[in-house]
């Protein structure tokens, strides 16, 4: 065995094989990086497909809360495009010269109360005892549960609520846990209920309150500018703003 | 299914444990061999990854790392290197979490040779070179394949680390794990057992491959 593995040749086969690998994984066609809020995600995988096909590029999509993928960004991630949950952490990144131009406004969101243990109003927010809890997002880094918690603070009983709360990394892992029957009730996007199937017999309320959601180009990669720019106009695009539209979101 | 987080997963995991391999075994051997002062320092920070919370890891490597930093300047603008959400920063911390996975084994090996059997290699005059490749290593070499082996599997596992200072970019950082666990948070229960799976038997067949080779036979006690 031992002549097997110190066998020169053997390891020399190792070394190209690595190399091998290291060189497959990218085939030299263009992309641009999108890093994407969580609530907006399921429906962007959907959107970016056909620009995709009309451009012959991949857009890799990264998703996240807007404040950890902004941190990412403040820390040197190689993203092109920010499409946040609001306007502040675009224009934070604006104003700190991240990027060249103001963030533009591509949704405005819109939130939703979700019950999985069959309540129909608000009220039942605050009988619904200690052990069920509320699921919001992280308000520190999502926006969707900064407002969240800003409705339930108006709530009479928010002292009772507050040590119910449970707190989500992102919209998305929100839902997991409504689904789940983790919580039994959650604040997530009204584009959620829309997209995931699974959301929309539990929905109680909708807020008239909206997230003015925005979008920046990143200074990053100088090559990839044109393209994302393009990404960005395509998404503002009438055509595309109706489909955003039909999916929950407001204009 | 989409393969690449597997794709992506295996590269690290071998182009760590090869360049663990090349740093383990010189490590290893002056760990074992050569007595001076402060070993027992540096044997500590070799073992630290083993307890350390990957996320205190992933804070130094971003705090050392990022772009505004005075190392991540120099990488940056020198040699047009960035360690932060890129694979080869992935790789370094990698590197350094896997570190221990790697080392413990090969010197737990190479503390384990019969010390007379060396001292005879060196009377009869062999220089120390020689000793090493012909007598030390062959007798090494389960300890080298477990290392091996351990440093592949540790790295296919990691977590955390790669969450901190990885992201989640495809092809770039969105290793098996991080799928997994993004899988789960969309709801894609399906695409998410799959890979589950994947990784569990990899790492059962990991596991059994180390076992077989400590089972030695001749010790066996029979009643």
């Amino acid at each position: 065995m031992n002549r097997l593995v110190f066998n020169s040749k053997n390891f020399l086969l190792l070394l190209c094989l690595s190399s091998f690998l290291s060189c497959n994984s990218t085939e030299q066609h263009a992309n641009i990086r999108v890093a994407v809020a969580a609530n907006f995600y399921p429906l962007m995988l959907e959107l970016k497909q056909d620009f995709e096909r009309l451009h012959a590029v991949e857009v890799d999509l990264i998703s996240g809360s807007s404040g950890v993928l902004s941190s990412q960004i403040r820390q040197g991630a190689p993203y092109d495009a920010f499409f946040s949950a609001d306007l502040d952490f675009s224009m934070d990144l604006y104003e700190d010269g991240y990027c060249k131009k103001g963030p533009k406004i591509y949704a405005k969101g819109q939130m939703v109360l979700c019950s999985n243990t069959g309540a129909v109003d608000v009220n039942a927010l605050c009988v619904g005892g200690e052990n069920t809890k509320i699921g919001i997002a992280n308000p520190k880094t999502a926006p969707y549960g900064k407002a969240a918690l800003r409705f339930l603070q108006t709530q009479t009983c928010f002292s009772e609520l507050e040590p119910r709360l449970v707190f989500a990394n992102n919209i998305n892992q929100l839902d997991q846990y409504i689904s789940n029957g983790v919580v039994g009730f959650g604040i997530t996007a009204a584009s959620s209920v829309e997209m995931k199937s699974f959301l929309k017999d539990h929905q109680i309320l909708s807020f008239k309150e909206g997230l003015e959601q925005s979008c920046v180009l990143l200074d990053g990669k100088k090559s990839a500018h044109r393209l994302s720019q393009q990404f960005i106009d395509y998404i503002l695009s009438e055509e595309i703003q109706k489909i955003i539209v039909s999916k929950g979101y407001r204009l | 299914m989409d393969w690449s987080p597997f794709l992506l997963s295996f590269k690290l995991a071998l182009l760590c444990a090869l360049v663990l391999l090349l740093i383990g075994i010189p490590l290893a051997y002056v760990l074992s061999f050569v007595h001076w002062r402060g070993k027992r320092v540096v044997q500590a920070l070799i073992a630290l990854p083993m307890v350390l919370p990957p996320t205190v890891l992933g804070f130094y490597f971003i705090v050392v790392f990022s772009p505004q930093s005075s190392v991540g300047t120099f990488l940056n603008s020198y040699f047009n290197l960035q360690l932060v959400f890129s694979f080869s920063g992935l790789l370094l911390g990698s590197i350094i979490y896997s570190l221990p996975f790697m080392v413990q084994p090969i010197q737990n090996a190479f503390e384990q040779l019969p010390n007379d059997m060396l001292q005879f290699a060196r009377v009869l005059g062999k220089p120390k070179w020689a000793i090493f490749k012909k007598i030390i290593l062959p007798n090494s070499i389960k300890g080298i394949a477990t290392g091996l082996v351990l440093s592949f599997a540790h790295t296919l596992g990691e977590f955390g680390l790669v969450l901190m200072i990885g992201g989640n970019i495809p092809d770039e950082t969105r290793v098996a794990s991080i799928a997994i666990y993004e899988s789960v948070e969309l709801m894609q229960m399906e695409q998410a057992n799959q890979y589950a799976l994947i990784l569990l038997l990899i790492s059962f067949v990991v596991l059994v491959f180390i076992y077989s080779l400590g089972n030695n036979s001749k010790r066996l006690v029979r009643w």
